[in-house]
Protein backbone atom coordinates (compact mmCIF):
# COMPACT_ATOMS: atom_id res chain seq x y z
CA UNK A 1 0.00 0.00 0.00
CA UNK A 2 1.02 3.45 -0.92
CA UNK A 3 2.47 5.55 1.75
CA UNK A 4 0.84 8.68 -0.26
CA UNK A 5 -2.37 8.43 1.04
CA UNK A 6 -5.20 10.71 -0.51
CA UNK A 7 -7.28 12.34 2.31
CA UNK A 8 -9.58 14.83 0.33
CA UNK A 9 -10.52 16.39 -3.06
CA UNK A 10 -12.08 19.14 -3.20
CA UNK A 11 -13.49 20.77 -6.87
CA UNK A 12 -15.47 23.45 -7.39
CA UNK A 13 -16.85 25.71 -9.85
CA UNK A 14 -17.46 29.54 -10.18
CA UNK A 15 -16.58 30.46 -7.07
CA UNK A 16 -14.09 32.96 -5.51
CA UNK A 17 -12.37 31.26 -3.37
CA UNK A 18 -11.67 27.56 -2.00
CA UNK A 19 -11.75 26.64 1.41
CA UNK A 20 -10.25 22.59 1.79
CA UNK A 21 -11.15 21.88 5.94
CA UNK A 22 -10.59 19.20 8.46
CA UNK A 23 -7.36 17.35 6.17
CA UNK A 24 -4.82 17.92 8.89
CA UNK A 25 -4.60 15.58 11.43
CA UNK A 26 -2.22 13.96 13.65
CA UNK A 27 -2.24 11.27 11.58
CA UNK A 28 0.15 12.73 9.24
CA UNK A 29 2.80 15.45 10.04
CA UNK A 30 3.74 16.38 6.26
CA UNK A 31 1.13 16.44 3.58
CA UNK A 32 1.33 16.96 -0.30
CA UNK A 33 -1.42 19.10 -2.48
CA UNK A 34 -1.84 19.08 -5.80
CA UNK A 35 -4.63 21.56 -7.18
CA UNK A 36 -5.24 22.85 -11.43
CA UNK A 37 -7.72 24.58 -12.87
CA UNK A 38 -8.43 28.01 -14.06
CA UNK A 39 -10.14 31.26 -13.64
CA UNK A 40 -11.41 34.42 -15.23
CA UNK A 41 -9.18 37.08 -14.14
CA UNK A 42 -5.85 38.61 -16.28
CA UNK A 43 -2.84 38.39 -14.58
CA UNK A 44 -3.15 37.50 -11.44
CA UNK A 45 -1.72 35.13 -8.41
CA UNK A 46 -3.67 32.90 -6.14
CA UNK A 47 -2.64 33.03 -2.49
CA UNK A 48 -3.39 31.33 0.52
CA UNK A 49 -3.87 30.91 4.23
CA UNK A 50 -4.09 28.34 6.87
CA UNK A 51 -7.73 27.42 8.53
CA UNK A 52 -7.24 26.85 12.08
CA UNK A 53 -8.97 23.90 14.41
CA UNK A 54 -11.83 25.92 15.31
CA UNK A 55 -12.39 26.56 11.39
CA UNK A 56 -11.81 30.43 11.10
CA UNK A 57 -9.21 31.45 8.09
CA UNK A 58 -5.98 32.72 9.91
CA UNK A 59 -5.43 36.35 9.32
CA UNK A 60 -2.71 37.45 11.35
CA UNK A 61 0.02 38.89 10.64
CA UNK A 62 2.35 35.99 10.79
CA UNK A 63 2.87 34.81 7.82
CA UNK A 64 6.73 35.28 6.00
CA UNK A 65 7.19 34.14 2.24
CA UNK A 66 9.50 34.01 -0.42
CA UNK A 67 8.95 32.97 -4.04
CA UNK A 68 11.38 32.95 -7.03
CA UNK A 69 8.75 33.68 -10.17
CA UNK A 70 10.66 32.58 -13.80
CA UNK A 71 9.40 34.22 -17.01
CA UNK A 72 10.05 32.27 -20.21
CA UNK A 73 10.37 35.96 -21.49
CA UNK A 74 13.17 36.06 -19.13
CA UNK A 75 11.76 37.98 -16.19
CA UNK A 76 12.73 36.99 -12.64
CA UNK A 77 11.08 38.43 -9.59
CA UNK A 78 11.61 37.73 -6.43
CA UNK A 79 8.46 38.12 -4.46
CA UNK A 80 8.91 37.94 -0.72
CA UNK A 81 7.58 39.88 2.46
CA UNK A 82 7.62 38.53 6.43
CA UNK A 83 4.56 39.45 9.07
CA UNK A 84 1.91 39.19 6.54
CA UNK A 85 -1.67 37.89 6.57
CA UNK A 86 -1.30 35.95 4.02
CA UNK A 87 0.69 33.62 1.62
CA UNK A 88 1.30 34.67 -1.59
CA UNK A 89 1.87 33.59 -5.48
CA UNK A 90 0.93 29.51 -5.23
CA UNK A 91 0.47 30.20 -8.98
CA UNK A 92 0.51 33.05 -11.13
CA UNK A 93 -1.00 32.55 -14.72
CA UNK A 94 -4.20 34.20 -16.78
CA UNK A 95 -7.85 33.77 -17.53
CA UNK A 96 -8.61 30.85 -19.89
CA UNK A 97 -5.08 29.15 -19.51
CA UNK A 98 -5.46 26.69 -16.48
CA UNK A 99 -2.57 27.15 -13.91
CA UNK A 100 -1.05 24.02 -11.37
CA UNK A 101 0.62 24.06 -8.52
CA UNK A 102 1.79 21.46 -5.79
CA UNK A 103 2.36 21.96 -2.09
CA UNK A 104 4.02 20.51 0.39
CA UNK A 105 3.12 21.40 3.90
CA UNK A 106 5.02 20.72 7.16
CA UNK A 107 3.47 20.45 10.96
CA UNK A 108 0.12 21.94 10.31
CA UNK A 109 -1.22 20.45 12.88
CA UNK A 110 1.21 20.16 15.65
CA UNK A 111 0.28 23.08 18.30
CA UNK A 112 4.01 22.80 18.97
CA UNK A 113 6.07 24.03 15.75
CA UNK A 114 5.29 26.10 13.12
CA UNK A 115 3.61 25.65 9.77
CA UNK A 116 6.19 25.56 6.81
CA UNK A 117 5.41 25.33 3.03
CA UNK A 118 7.19 24.39 -0.11
CA UNK A 119 5.24 25.36 -2.71
CA UNK A 120 5.93 25.17 -7.11
CA UNK A 121 3.60 26.09 -9.43
CA UNK A 122 3.26 27.23 -13.36
CA UNK A 123 0.85 29.39 -14.82
CA UNK A 124 1.20 31.47 -18.38
CA UNK A 125 0.38 35.16 -17.62
CA UNK A 126 0.24 37.68 -20.67
CA UNK A 127 0.90 35.08 -22.81
CA UNK A 128 4.25 33.51 -21.20
CA UNK A 129 4.92 30.71 -19.21
CA UNK A 130 5.69 31.26 -15.87
CA UNK A 131 6.73 28.41 -13.10
CA UNK A 132 7.45 29.15 -9.62
CA UNK A 133 8.99 28.08 -6.55
CA UNK A 134 8.59 29.18 -3.54
CA UNK A 135 8.59 28.88 0.61
CA UNK A 136 6.44 30.46 3.58
CA UNK A 137 5.73 30.00 6.83
CA UNK A 138 3.10 30.39 9.64
CA UNK A 139 4.26 31.74 13.11
CA UNK A 140 1.66 30.23 15.11
CA UNK A 141 2.41 27.52 17.37
CA UNK A 142 -1.17 26.56 16.82
CA UNK A 143 -3.36 23.66 15.09
CA UNK A 144 -3.86 24.26 11.21
CA UNK A 145 -6.92 21.74 10.12
CA UNK A 146 -7.07 23.27 6.40
CA UNK A 147 -6.10 25.90 3.93
CA UNK A 148 -7.87 28.02 1.21
CA UNK A 149 -6.83 29.51 -1.97
CA UNK A 150 -8.40 32.85 -2.48
CA UNK A 151 -7.97 36.02 -5.06
CA UNK A 152 -9.52 35.05 -7.77
CA UNK A 153 -12.29 33.66 -9.41
CA UNK A 154 -12.15 30.34 -10.24
CA UNK A 155 -13.80 29.30 -13.35
CA UNK A 156 -13.03 25.75 -12.17
CA UNK A 157 -10.63 24.01 -9.37
CA UNK A 158 -9.34 20.74 -8.29
CA UNK A 159 -7.70 20.13 -4.83
CA UNK A 160 -6.17 16.99 -4.25
CA UNK A 161 -4.95 16.82 -0.73
CA UNK A 162 -2.21 13.63 0.43
CA UNK A 163 -0.81 12.73 3.55
CA UNK A 164 2.64 11.20 3.38
CA UNK A 165 2.34 8.04 5.78
CA UNK A 166 4.84 7.14 7.97
CA UNK A 167 4.92 3.97 9.72
CA UNK A 168 7.18 2.94 12.84
CA UNK B 1 0.04 3.68 -10.31
CA UNK B 2 2.66 6.08 -10.73
CA UNK B 3 3.41 8.36 -8.37
CA UNK B 4 3.28 5.99 -4.97
CA UNK B 5 5.52 6.33 -2.24
CA UNK B 6 6.85 3.14 -0.25
CA UNK B 7 8.65 3.84 2.68
CA UNK B 8 11.97 1.98 3.09
CA UNK B 9 13.45 3.53 5.97
CA UNK B 10 11.97 5.83 9.19
CA UNK B 11 13.40 7.54 11.98
CA UNK B 12 12.00 9.59 14.64
CA UNK B 13 14.65 10.83 16.92
CA UNK B 14 13.10 12.11 20.50
CA UNK B 15 16.54 11.87 22.09
CA UNK B 16 19.86 12.89 21.17
CA UNK B 17 22.04 11.40 18.33
CA UNK B 18 25.07 12.08 16.58
CA UNK B 19 23.43 11.31 12.94
CA UNK B 20 20.84 9.75 11.72
CA UNK B 21 21.35 7.06 8.63
CA UNK B 22 18.20 5.78 6.25
CA UNK B 23 19.12 2.84 4.35
CA UNK B 24 17.06 0.40 2.33
CA UNK B 25 17.70 2.19 -1.23
CA UNK B 26 18.27 -1.23 -3.47
CA UNK B 27 17.23 -0.68 -6.64
CA UNK B 28 17.22 2.11 -9.56
CA UNK B 29 13.96 3.76 -8.84
CA UNK B 30 13.80 7.41 -7.94
CA UNK B 31 14.18 7.92 -3.52
CA UNK B 32 12.74 10.82 -1.91
CA UNK B 33 13.61 11.78 1.42
CA UNK B 34 11.32 13.79 3.75
CA UNK B 35 12.57 15.55 6.69
CA UNK B 36 10.60 17.61 9.20
CA UNK B 37 11.09 19.06 12.53
CA UNK B 38 14.89 18.16 12.90
CA UNK B 39 16.43 20.23 15.66
CA UNK B 40 19.74 20.63 17.61
CA UNK B 41 21.51 20.37 20.94
CA UNK B 42 22.00 24.45 19.91
CA UNK B 43 19.56 26.29 21.79
CA UNK B 44 21.49 29.40 21.48
CA UNK B 45 18.78 32.10 20.52
CA UNK B 46 21.33 34.16 17.97
CA UNK B 47 23.05 31.41 16.74
CA UNK B 48 23.17 29.20 13.38
CA UNK B 49 24.30 26.13 11.93
CA UNK B 50 24.13 24.25 8.82
CA UNK B 51 22.19 20.78 8.67
CA UNK B 52 24.03 18.51 6.19
CA UNK B 53 23.71 15.38 4.41
CA UNK B 54 25.91 12.90 3.33
CA UNK B 55 25.24 9.43 1.21
CA UNK B 56 25.81 6.24 2.48
CA UNK B 57 27.56 2.97 1.18
CA UNK B 58 26.59 -0.72 2.71
CA UNK B 59 25.42 1.67 5.21
CA UNK B 60 29.01 3.74 5.90
CA UNK B 61 29.04 7.48 5.12
CA UNK B 62 30.79 8.45 1.87
CA UNK B 63 33.33 11.21 3.43
CA UNK B 64 35.16 12.01 0.43
CA UNK B 65 35.00 15.45 -1.40
CA UNK B 66 33.52 14.31 -4.03
CA UNK B 67 29.95 16.74 -3.45
CA UNK B 68 28.90 19.38 -4.92
CA UNK B 69 26.00 21.44 -4.69
CA UNK B 70 24.31 24.76 -5.99
CA UNK B 71 20.74 26.57 -5.85
CA UNK B 72 18.86 29.11 -4.81
CA UNK B 73 18.51 30.90 -1.55
CA UNK B 74 14.98 32.03 -1.19
CA UNK B 75 14.93 34.82 2.12
CA UNK B 76 12.02 36.22 3.09
CA UNK B 77 13.48 39.60 4.54
CA UNK B 78 16.18 39.99 1.85
CA UNK B 79 17.86 39.37 -1.66
CA UNK B 80 17.59 35.90 -2.94
CA UNK B 81 20.92 34.67 -2.82
CA UNK B 82 22.78 32.07 -5.51
CA UNK B 83 24.32 28.91 -3.37
CA UNK B 84 26.67 27.26 -5.26
CA UNK B 85 30.00 24.66 -3.83
CA UNK B 86 32.66 22.25 -5.30
CA UNK B 87 34.64 19.71 -3.80
CA UNK B 88 32.84 19.20 -0.30
CA UNK B 89 32.94 16.26 2.25
CA UNK B 90 29.12 16.95 2.24
CA UNK B 91 25.94 18.58 0.91
CA UNK B 92 24.11 21.42 2.40
CA UNK B 93 20.63 20.04 3.19
CA UNK B 94 19.13 23.06 2.91
CA UNK B 95 21.73 24.99 0.74
CA UNK B 96 21.70 27.77 3.93
CA UNK B 97 22.17 27.75 7.31
CA UNK B 98 18.88 27.81 9.65
CA UNK B 99 18.90 29.50 13.34
CA UNK B 100 19.15 27.57 16.43
CA UNK B 101 16.16 29.10 18.55
CA UNK B 102 13.35 27.72 19.46
CA UNK B 103 11.08 26.44 16.16
CA UNK B 104 13.67 27.12 13.99
CA UNK B 105 13.85 23.66 12.72
CA UNK B 106 14.66 22.26 9.25
CA UNK B 107 12.12 20.94 6.96
CA UNK B 108 12.12 19.69 3.41
CA UNK B 109 11.63 17.25 0.24
CA UNK B 110 14.61 15.45 -1.33
CA UNK B 111 14.67 13.33 -4.32
CA UNK B 112 17.43 11.05 -4.99
CA UNK B 113 18.63 9.57 -8.13
CA UNK B 114 20.98 6.67 -9.90
CA UNK B 115 21.59 5.88 -6.29
CA UNK B 116 22.24 2.42 -6.47
CA UNK B 117 23.71 2.18 -10.16
CA UNK B 118 27.45 1.70 -9.34
CA UNK B 119 28.12 2.93 -12.88
CA UNK B 120 26.43 6.35 -12.18
CA UNK B 121 26.53 9.17 -10.06
CA UNK B 122 24.04 10.02 -7.34
CA UNK B 123 21.53 13.31 -7.99
CA UNK B 124 19.77 14.62 -5.32
CA UNK B 125 17.18 17.75 -5.46
CA UNK B 126 16.77 19.89 -2.73
CA UNK B 127 13.95 21.95 -1.48
CA UNK B 128 14.41 22.94 1.65
CA UNK B 129 12.97 25.32 4.54
CA UNK B 130 13.51 26.76 7.67
CA UNK B 131 14.05 30.16 10.06
CA UNK B 132 17.33 31.92 10.08
CA UNK B 133 19.07 33.43 13.15
CA UNK B 134 16.40 35.25 16.26
CA UNK B 135 18.07 38.44 14.77
CA UNK B 136 16.52 38.10 11.61
CA UNK B 137 13.90 35.38 12.03
CA UNK B 138 13.57 35.27 8.27
CA UNK B 139 11.93 32.46 6.75
CA UNK B 140 15.14 30.80 4.63
CA UNK B 141 15.07 28.38 1.90
CA UNK B 142 16.65 26.34 -0.42
CA UNK B 143 16.17 25.28 -3.94
CA UNK B 144 18.25 23.30 -6.09
CA UNK B 145 20.75 20.23 -6.62
CA UNK B 146 23.42 18.58 -5.78
CA UNK B 147 25.92 15.38 -7.00
CA UNK B 148 28.62 13.19 -5.80
CA UNK B 149 30.42 12.64 -8.58
CA UNK B 150 31.76 9.24 -7.97
CA UNK B 151 30.41 6.04 -10.06
CA UNK B 152 29.25 3.82 -6.30
CA UNK B 153 26.61 1.87 -5.32
CA UNK B 154 24.61 4.20 -2.80
CA UNK B 155 22.72 2.46 -0.29
CA UNK B 156 20.87 5.38 1.76
CA UNK B 157 21.57 8.85 3.46
CA UNK B 158 23.23 10.10 6.37
CA UNK B 159 21.50 13.33 8.34
CA UNK B 160 23.54 15.49 10.48
CA UNK B 161 24.81 18.68 12.04
CA UNK B 162 27.67 21.31 11.62
CA UNK B 163 29.95 21.73 14.53
CA UNK B 164 29.17 18.15 15.84
CA UNK B 165 25.96 19.32 17.21
CA UNK B 166 23.68 16.49 17.90
CA UNK B 167 19.90 15.91 16.68
CA UNK B 168 17.92 16.08 19.09
CA UNK B 169 14.59 15.48 17.08
CA UNK B 170 13.09 14.91 13.37
CA UNK B 171 11.45 13.06 11.44
CA UNK B 172 13.47 11.47 8.79
CA UNK B 173 12.06 9.17 6.32
CA UNK B 174 12.97 7.27 3.36
CA UNK B 175 10.51 6.31 0.69
CA UNK B 176 10.80 4.43 -3.09
CA UNK B 177 9.21 6.17 -6.07
CA UNK B 178 7.24 3.98 -7.94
Amino acid sequence: MSNLRLINETTASSVSSVDVTDVFSADFDIYKISVVGDFTNTNQIINARFINSSGSVVTASNYNYAILSMESGNLFVEDRNQNQNYMRRMVYSHTGVDFGFVLYIFNPYSSSSYSFLLSQGTGAPSGKGTSNKGIAVLKQTASMTGIRFYNVDFTDISVKCYGLRVDS
Amino acid sequence: MAGQLIQVDTETVTSAVPSVILTGINDDSVYMLAITNMDSSNTNSFSYHYPYIRFTESGIPNTTTNYEFAGKLLNSGGAFGNIANTIQDDIQLNLVHVGTGTNQTVQGIYHIYNAYNSSEFTYCTIEGVGISTSSSNNLYGGNGGAVLKQATQVDGVELSWSSSETITSGTFTLYRVV
